[in-house]
């Protein structure tokens, strides 16, 4: 048998997918792009000769077709490495302040203030309650009077809100953004005609950096691919990348952990699509079997807890948390990290596989993982955003590791549950 | 030796050129200007009167690729996967930035707008030059495109007769450009969508087979295949599969094929003999 060439077994799955003998649609939700990532993480190709296979074959797509679509892999399997830069952490005070405004409920969550930007959480529920979910993203459904309203401090400067979020008729969930940064130390803000005193917390978060235990190469690129999230519109999330690594002879066809790969994934809690299984998870490696064991519950506190805090390098990533907010059915994190994780989103390539796993454990032994779930500003060194995390929270837990977790090592910023605010 | 342009069609296309309709043809290998005299003079001339000649640069656009593998990515693999370079040219905003305007105005061929801001956002170029260009000239129109691909293909196969060596580099997507022309020819004329295709690419003197092994179609060919057989439109001739073709008498084929069971090659005329 010839030796195993990888630039050809990529290019042949790209004219596989030229001519659709696939499902698949290149720079969309690409196999290919799962095969080169697959091949490039067990180093049987080069990271720069597998871009060229993509930009190829996204190039060929692209001369098919007028609509723009191919645009976005294009640029990624372009795009330049870019050097981590250790994020601010902003003065973060939690609020639970709830005001009512031209028949809304305004719960206003945290305020953020740094140098640059003055950002604070806030959820929008209407008194009148049309039930209608008609969600969208932006802000042209909310209302008025909430969509640019004025915040002042205590040295007298005022700035324009925007608001920025998603929800529906009479939710709305988002970030108010301002157009020019209030003090950092003030000592509170006003707005809608209220007063809000500003009340820090001192932060207790500690942070630590472990390695991680040395596993072998297609292994770790199958689990990390379950972390991260299906694919889009697949069938077989796992494919693509577990046919790449079995012809590159990294993977035996008959491992096990093939197919135990693909029910976890199918079985992991908040992932998108969520199809559920009837195999058994019971033979899931840790942490999968701990996170599987509280998927579908809905007993999670409700409750903020400002983190503030920011690791130093790891892996080549700098994380921050900033705040956690707990509900019933999951939890979601305020975090920045350097070099921004890609979000698993057609288009989207990480060919180099750097995104971090961001995994959470309590005291209790409970295993939860988080997903981006969207940025609140663009910069290209650094993302910040909201980590959606799954299952709930377990109710008894009193402290939570989160765990931003690399290639080689993983960061563990180690906080207790002291919640402020109230239910969501 | 049959030169590698025996057998294929002249084609040509009308170009917009200093305000008059000249031809841009092709015909034996080469791409030429008919409406034009020495183009070194022609080349001057327009040089000291400031102007631009069409012809002229479409044909130093055509000879920047006629070695560029890129083509063979780009290209169509049949009839049924056009290149829509005029579709893509037209819509700058939607696919990445600035497009340079071709100096070679092509009957049919929308020239580029500028590109759009507002609604649909402007990205960062993500082509360059050279990538458009051959976009824009495989999708010409009058055959013109799949000229180029001939002449892309020729070279290439005489590279790796010449310089099998200097050419290594270049086998994988010299193999996958073969792969994804026969498996679209395969896969039409055997009516199987999910046709699975073994390619084993061979030496040029090597024997040549169609097969089917275990469900899967299994194929021995060289890439010189494309270049004898594919650029000249004779895969499927006479509902038979070629694998190679010598020219025969009076401007016709003699081709070794086989039939869709995919059984032991035949030996067939094809071409005016045969028709005669």
């Amino acid at each position: 048998m010839p030796p195993f060439d990888a630039e050809l077994y990529l290019r042949r799955l790209g004219e596989h997918t030229v001519l659709g003998v696939t499902d698949e649609q290149p720079g969309f939700s690409s196999g290919l792009n799962d095969a080169a990532t697959a091949l490039v993480a067990v180093e049987v190709i080069t990271l720069d000769r597998a871009r060229a296979v993509l930009a190829d074959y996204a190039a060929a797509e692209a001369a098919r077709d007028a609509n723009g679509r191919f645009l976005m892999a294009r640029l990624s399997a372009r795009e330049p490495a870019i050097t981590p830069m250790p994020p601010a952490v902003p003065r973060i005070v939690a609020l639970g302040d709830e005001l009512a405004v031209a028949g809304w409920s305004v719960r206003l969550r945290y305020v953020a203030l740094d140098a640059e930007r003055t950002e604070i959480s806030a959820i929008y529920t209407s008194h009148a309650g049309t039930g209608r979910a008609n969600r969208r993203l932006g802000r042209a459904g909310v209302p008025g009077p909430l969509r640019s309203p004025v915040v002042g401090d205590d040295r007298g400067t005022t700035s324009t809100l925007d608001f920025q979020g998603g929800g529906s008729d009479d939710r709305w969930e988002g970030m108010l953004t301002a157009d020019q940064p209030l003090a950092i130390e003030t000592a509170w803000i006003e707005l809608f005609d209220r007063r809000i005193e500003l009340v820090d917390v001192p932060v207790e978060a500690e942070i630590e950096i472990e390695p991680l235990e040395s596993i072998d190469l297609a292994h770790r690129h199958l689990w990390r691919r379950v972390a991260l999230g299906g694919r889009h519109f697949t069938q077989n999330a796992l494919g693509p990348a577990t046919a790449a690594l079995i012809a590159s002879g990294s993977l035996a066809a008959d491992d096990p952990a093939i197919e135990l790969a693909q029910r976890v994934s199918e079985r992991v809690p908040g992932a998108f699509p969520h199809r559920g299984t009837s195999g058994s998870v019971r033979n899931a490696p840790e942490p999968w079997r701990s996170l599987l064991k509280r998927a579908g519950r809905g007993d999670g506190p409700d409750g903020l807890v400002v983190v503030g805090a920011v690791t130093t390098k790891f892996d080549g990533h700098f994380a921050a948390v900033y705040c956690l907010e707990s509900g019933a059915s999951g939890f979601s994190v305020e975090a920045a990290v350097s070099p921004p994780d890609v979000e698993r989103h057609p288009g989207n390539l990480d060919l180099e596989d750097r995104s971090l796993v961001w995994w959470a454990r309590d005291d209790r032994g409970n295993r939860y993982l988080g997903q981006w779930s969207g940025s609140h500003r663009h910069d290209e060194a650094i993302k910040t955003g909201t980590l959606g995390f799954s299952p709930a929270l377990d109710p008894l837990a009193r402290r939570l590791d989160v765990l931003p977790t690399g290639l080689t090592a993983r960061a563990v910023i180690s906080f207790p549950l002291r919640w402020n605010g109230h239910a969501a | 030796m049959t030169a590698w342009w025996a057998g294929i069609e002249p084609a040509s296309i009308v170009v917009r050129c200093g305000g008059a309709e000249h031809t841009v043809g092709w015909e034996q290998g080469a791409l030429v200007a008919g409406d034009h005299g020495d183009l070194e003079d022609e080349r001057a001339l327009a040089a000291l009167a400031g102007e631009r000649c069409a012809c002229l640069e479409l044909l130093d656009a055509w000879h920047r690729h006629v070695t560029d593998l890129r083509a063979l990515q780009l290209a169509a693999r049949d009839i049924s996967d056009p290149i829509r370079s005029s579709a893509w040219v037209s819509s700058p905003g939607a696919r990445g930035g600035y497009i340079p305007v071709a100096a070679w105005e092509v009957r049919g061929l929308p020239l580029p707008s500028e590109p759009r801001t507002g609604r649909f956002p402007v990205y960062p170029r993500s082509w360059d030059d050279s990538e458009a260009e051959l976009i824009a000239l495989l999708g010409l129109g009058g055959d013109i495109g799949e000229r180029l691909i001939a002449t892309v293909a020729a070279h290439w196969t005489e590279r790796l007769r010449t310089d099998p060596a200097g050419a290594a580099g270049a086998r994988p997507r010299l193999r996958a450009a073969l792969h994804g022309r026969l498996l679209a020819t395969l896969r039409g004329w055997l009516g199987e969508p999910g046709l699975s295709l073994t390619l084993e690419l061979v030496g040029e003197d090597e024997p040549r087979s169609l097969s089917r092994v275990a469900g899967r179609v299994r194929a021995r060919l060289p890439f010189a295949w494309l270049s004898e057989i594919w650029t000249r439109d004779l895969e499927l001739a006479g509902d038979r599969f070629c694998l190679a073709a010598n020219a025969g008498h009076g401007g016709g084929w003699e081709l070794r094929s086989v039939a869709r069971d995919l059984g032991a090659p035949e030996r067939i005329a094809f071409g005016l003999d045969a028709a005669a």
